[in-house]
Order: structure tokens, then sequence, then C-alpha cells
């Protein structure tokens, strides 16, 4: 009589503090690790990038001032 | 905290009976596959419009009891529970079965671009703040309603029609015969509830409307950036604010993008044709919301017809599907256009009535294009700084609360380094010829928000884009676009904290009515002292916590002219009391701040000597001031019997 084998554990419900951490850990190596990115295309190029920057920035503090009350443009 | 629990009782319910409603007729239509997510979104939304139309059947055969509404919700919301058991049920098997998924893609490398998965740190923080705006309106929206336009009318409407079993035709109340389909659901909840219930389901559609905007995205930027496109909708500080409110705003947004969303489904995606029907059926609850949509409609029209037209091979399938589109969309909101075409002599009334209207009332009404309406103008110089305008002085249109916030305008000019991406351009091009028809109609930034999905998208791709940026300057935007969406978090959250105590059960709803509603002491004096027949004629339009009919003065003084040839007050009480007035409810503001009333009634009203008997008894007289610093003056006064 062959003597049956027994088949890989399967946990059915929850998971166990290993699993936790290795999830743990994946979340914070995805968060500051790069991720490889074929997609990308080509870097903008600067003085566009600095154009683009600086009227965000621009907007963002006439906006704040005109929600403070006061009325530049 | 009972009280604000039996209203979320209440909405869900009718959430739950929309989706039992709404299921099977996406079943039926054969759309939306297996996506949990947009099975639960069509399903809702369809619903929700099969209900509307349901409670417009039974209001014009004058069956509109709250009995009938009751059972009629209990039988769908079982069945929508039905429905949700049902399907959970079939994907715990599946999953049990273990069937098999679409294969993985090989390690390292992606089934789709790489750019289609945001930063896990951008998609949480997002939905992050997304739950902060949403919970901070959810509060707010917890509180009783005492917004003006609700009182006047998105509330005050439905408590009409239920009082009187039927949607009945109101000659004082011009904007009965308005597309009132968010308003059916508002009575909805109002048979089940209350003020604060329909007041949820104004939050409700908001949530509705960032899923809505999710589906929208998904096919041009991919689901998960879609998921970020969804959270900015609700960061926008119009949405939020208006989630607090029982408007129509924002459930005109939320109809009109998924109607957007339907139609680049077959025609785009070209996918199963039945999503023409699917779009036809959004966009008439979209046209029975609000006159609005009709703007939107013509802008997103002519893209759709451009688009059919290059479309070669597929222009006659194309056109076909359009066409029932449109068959669609006129037979679920007809009967609100009809309505007023029947009364009025004009579908749109009031707007246009000066070209649609009967002869009789011409020149009576007030224009449709006023110039008070038009800050800019309507000269094309004055387009191009419109953006700029609206953002750093919305005050000047509508109202800071109403505002889109900064992000459109300070993201969209970085389209300019983006790469073309399919579906972006369709989007622009339906916003600028809505925007082109906003700026030369009425330039209140409310009338924004169906803008506001359709240009989350953009934004996106440019943040997505923007990692082309160099360090240096993709940090600026990184940062500038943080703290904007953190301010839109922020304000929503802020808005919430005088209502908090309410929403909480901490404070009594009368209580807090007393201190936020300028009407509420004279509408308890009203309901605790005056007889069911009484008749109040108002220069207050917020009705909605009178129990007695309020008659607007100045509707009244347009159809009479009531006022020529009064010349003392026993004049005016002969005159009111032959019309069926029992009482007055005056109003006046004191200081330069806020509403300002029309002063034709109280100026007759004040005209006796002093000494002179008065024909008129002053039941409670008092001032109320509010949070912007108005103060106003009421005055519930009985006329006499002579």
């Amino acid at each position: 009589m062959i003597a049956p084998l027994r088949g890989p554990s399967q946990r059915t419900s929850g998971r166990s503090r290993n699993d936790r951490l290795e999830i743990a850990r994946r979340i914070v190596a995805a968060t500051l690790l790069p991720r490889a990115d074929q997609d990308r295309g080509p870097q903008v190029a600067a003085w566009r990038a600095w154009l683009f920057a600086g009227w965000m920035a621009i907007t963002a503090i006439i906006y704040g001032l005109s929600m403070a009350g006061m009325r530049l443009f | 905290m009972l009280e604000t629990l039996m209203s979320l009782l209440a909405v869900a319910s009718i959430a739950a009976a929309a989706y039992g409603l709404g299921r099977p007729l996406v079943r039926g239509l054969g759309v939306a596959g297996d996506d949990a997510l947009a099975v639960g979104v069509w399903s809702l939304a369809a619903g929700l419009v099969t209900a509307g139309l349901a409670l417009v059947a039974l209001g014009l055969v004058g069956l509109l009891s709250k009995a009938i509404i009751g059972v009629l919700t209990l039988a769908a919301g079982f069945w929508g529970l039905g429905e949700l058991s049902r399907a959970y049920l079939m994907r715990d098997e599946q999953r049990r079965l273990g069937r098999p998924g679409p294969p993985a893609a090989p390690p390292g490398e992606s089934a789709e671009p790489n750019w289609r998965q945001p930063p896990r740190w951008l998609a949480r923080g997002l939905v992050a703040l997304a739950g902060v705006a949403a919970v901070g309106a959810l509060i707010a929206a917890a509180a009783p309603p005492t917004a003006g336009d609700a009182l006047c009318y998105h509330l005050e409407l439905p408590k009409r029609f239920l009082s009187q079993y039927a949607i009945v035709h109101l000659p004082d109340h011009d904007n009965s015969t308005y597309p009132l389909l968010v308003e059916m659901w508002y009575l909805w909840a109002l048979a089940l509830d209350g003020g604060v219930a329909a007041q949820l389901v104004h939050w409700g559609l908001g949530l509705l409307l960032a899923l809505a905007t999710v589906l929208l995205a998904t096919p041009i930027v991919g689901r998960e950036w879609g998921k970020c496109a969804g959270c900015l909708v609700l960061l926008v500080p119009g949405v939020s604010n208006q989630m607090t409110a029982p408007l129509n705003d924002v459930g005109l947004a939320a109809f009109t993008t998924l109607a957007l969303a339907a139609w680049r489904r077959a025609a785009v995606e070209d996918d199963d044709p039945h999503w023409f029907l699917l779009a036809g059926w959004m966009l008439g609850a979209a046209l029975g919301a609000k006159h609005l949509a009709l703007l939107f409609a013509a802008a997103a029209g002519l893209a759709a017809v451009w688009h059919a037209w290059r479309q070669g091979e597929r222009r006659r399938r194309l056109f076909a599907g359009l066409a029932s589109m449109a068959v669609v969309a006129i037979s679920v909101s007809g009967v609100w256009y009809l309505r007023a075409a029947w009364h009025h002599g004009n579908p749109v009334h009031p707007f246009f009535q000066e070209h649609l209207g009967r002869p009789q009332l011409a020149g009576r009404e007030r224009p449709t294009l006023p110039a008070d309406k038009t800050p800019l103008g309507r000269g094309p110089l004055a387009l191009a700084p419109a953006p700029w305008q609206i953002t750093m002085h919305p005050e000047r249109f509508g109202g800071r609360a109403h505002q889109l916030g900064l992000l459109f305008l300070a993201t969209m000019p970085g389209l300019l380094f983006c790469r073309r991406l399919r579906g972006v351009g369709m989007l622009l091009i339906i916003s600028a010829g809505y925007f082109a028809g906003w700026f030369l109609m009425r330039q209140n930034i409310r009338f924004l928000l169906p803008l506001a999905p359709l240009l989350c998208v953009p934004v996106v791709w440019v943040w997505i884009e923007s990692r082309r940026l160099p360090r240096a300057p993709a940090t600026i935007v990184a940062l500038v676009s943080t703290a904007i969406v953190a301010c839109g978090a922020a304000v929503s959250a802020a808005r919430c904290t005088n209502r908090l105590a309410v929403a909480l059960g901490w404070e009594n709803r009368g209580q807090y009515l007393q201190r936020h509603e300028p009407t509420f002491q004279a509408a308890r004096w009203a309901n605790a002292l005056l007889p069911p027949e009484a008749r109040i004629l108002s220069q207050e339009h917020r009705a909605f916590y009178f129990h007695a009919r309020l008659t607007r003065e100045n509707i009244y003084r347009r159809q009479t002219d009531y006022d020529r040839g009064i010349s003392t007050p026993d004049d005016l009480a002969r005159r009111l009391r032959a019309d069926g007035f029992t009482h007055l409810l005056l109003a006046e503001s004191l200081n330069d701040s806020g509403v300002h009333y029309n002063d034709t009634l109280s100026r007759l009203a004040n005209l006796a000597p002093p000494g002179a008997e008065s024909p008129f008894e002053v039941l409670t007289d008092y001032e109320f001031s509010d949070g912007d610093e108005a103060v106003r003056r009421y005055r519930l006064v009985a006329l006499k019997s002579p």
C-alpha cells in the first residue's frame, strides 16, 4: 500500500505575520524605489519645463492672495 | 444621532431600490460585462432614472402618496439586496472554483504601458484626500438644509407635490414647470424621511459623479489613473460644496458624464451598440435634471457628429446609434418639456420667453440673457481671460463656494508639453464648446460643474507626462499640485465644522435651524398658529419650512399689478383678502450685505398714519443675523377680518 501524499498546505483564511511583513516590505519598496519605465518618452526641454513650473507656482501664489482678499489682477 | 441614522437608512433604501431596478436593465442590455465597478455604477444610475420616471408617472395620475412610495421602495430595495447577494455569491463561487483569469504578464513586464500605474503614494494619497472631502461633505449634508435655492424650490416643490399627491402646475411658482427629475429623487427622500435625506441624496449623486469620472477616464488613461481622476472630482471645491445641499448641479454633472462615458464605449471603443441606448437613457436623465443639459448635449452632439463623419465605413452605423440615443433621451426627458409647453407655450420656460412664450406675457418676464448675468460681457476679447477671471474672482460669478478651484487653470497649460493621447482631444473639444456656450449665456460658475470630470482626465494626463520633466521643475509641479488637492480636502473638512454637532445628534435639528435658517422662527409660528387653509403672501422665497401655502410676492405682482391704485393699508388688505390671502410674510434687509428684497409690499403695508387702526396684526417680528453679516427683519402679519 502506498501512503497517501500530503498535498501542499493551504491556508483557508487570514494572513500570517510573515505575510503581513512581506506586504509591508513591498509597499515600502514600491514607494521608495524607482520603477523600470520604458514608456517614459523623451525628456521635456528645460525651458518649457521651467515655464510650466513657473506658471503653476505663480498662479498658486496669486490665487492664494486672491482668496485672502487681495485683488491683484 | 438617531435622526441622522434614520436619514442615512432612507438614502440606503433608495440606493438599494435603485440598484434593484437598474441591475436587470443593465443585464438585459448586455453591457458592463464582469466589471464590478461598472456594473454597480450603471445599475445604480439606470435604476435612479427608472425610479424617477416611475415617480413622475405616479405624480401625473395623482398617486404620489407616502404609502405607495414606501411599499414600492421596499419591494425594489429587497430586489436590490437580492441582486447584490447574487453577485456576491457568484463571485465567491468563481473564486472557489478557481476560474482562470486573464493570463498573467511575465515577471518584469506589464501587459499595459508602465504609465498606466500611478505611484502608490499618489494613488493612496488621493484616495485619502478624496475620502476627507467626501466625509466632510457627508457631515455637512447630515445637517438640516438651509441653502436658499433648495428651500425656494428644489425641496419646496417636491413637498408641495407630495402634499397634493400629484405633480401639479403651480401658477405662482416659476420653477414648477422646470425639468424636475432630481427633485423627484428628493420627493422620494421626503416621502421616506425628510429634508436631510434629500440632502444626502445629492451627496450620493456626488459619489456617483466621482465613479462616473472613473468610468469615463478608464479607456483613456487606464483604471488606476481613472481612479485618480475620480478622486480629483471630489476635491473640486464646487463639487464638494454642492454635495452638502439639495440642489441639482452635481446630479446634472453625474448624468452628463455617464452619458458621455456610455457614448464613448459605443462610438469610440466600438463596443456593444447597446451602449447607445444606455447613453440615451443617461442623457435623458441629464436633460430631465436641468435646462443646462441642452447646452451640454449641443456641445457633445456636435463633437459626436464630427467624430462619426470621420469614421468612413462605420459612419452609417454611428449615425444610426446617435439617432437611437436621441430618441431614448427625448423619451426620458420629454415629459418635462411637454409640460412646460402645455402650460406656457414654451418648452424651455422661462428661458427665451420673449421669443417662444405666449404673447400676453411678452415683456413681463425676465429676459433670458440679462446683462447682470454676464459679468465679463459677451465679446470675444472677454472670452480669453475668462478662465483666469472665474478662478481668481469666483465671487463675481456666483460665489466662492461654487468655485472650480485652481487645479484646472494651473495644470491645463501643461498639455502644451504633453504627447497626444487618444480621447483627451475629444474631451477638450466638448469642454471648449460648452464653455463658449456658458460664456454667451449665464456666467455662473456652478453651471460649469459638468466640465469638472471632463477636465480631470487631461489633468491626470499632465500629471502622467510630468514624469518627463527635469527633476527640479517636476518637484515644483508636484508640490503645487499637492497643495491644490490638499486645500480641496481642507476646505471640505472646514466647511462641516459648524454642522458636526447637529449631524452627530449633539444638537437638536430645531435648535440648529433656529440659529442658521432665517425663516425658521416665522415658520414655527405659522405652523403652530395658522390653519391648514391659510395662504401667505411672502417677500421671502424660502418656503420649505412653512406648512401653509406661500405665494411669492414678486410673481403675484407680475401677474396682477396689485400695487397699482393702492393708496392705504385698508385698500391693500381688501385687495389681498379678495385674492384669498390670509397672512403676509414681510422681509427687509437692514444693511447692505446679503440678499435684497423688493420693498413694494412692506412699503404699502406701512402706509397707515400714526394712531390709525391698522388692518394688519403682527404675529411675530424679529431680526436675524446671517453668517455673511446680513441682518434681516421678518414680520408675520395676519390680515384682520373686516
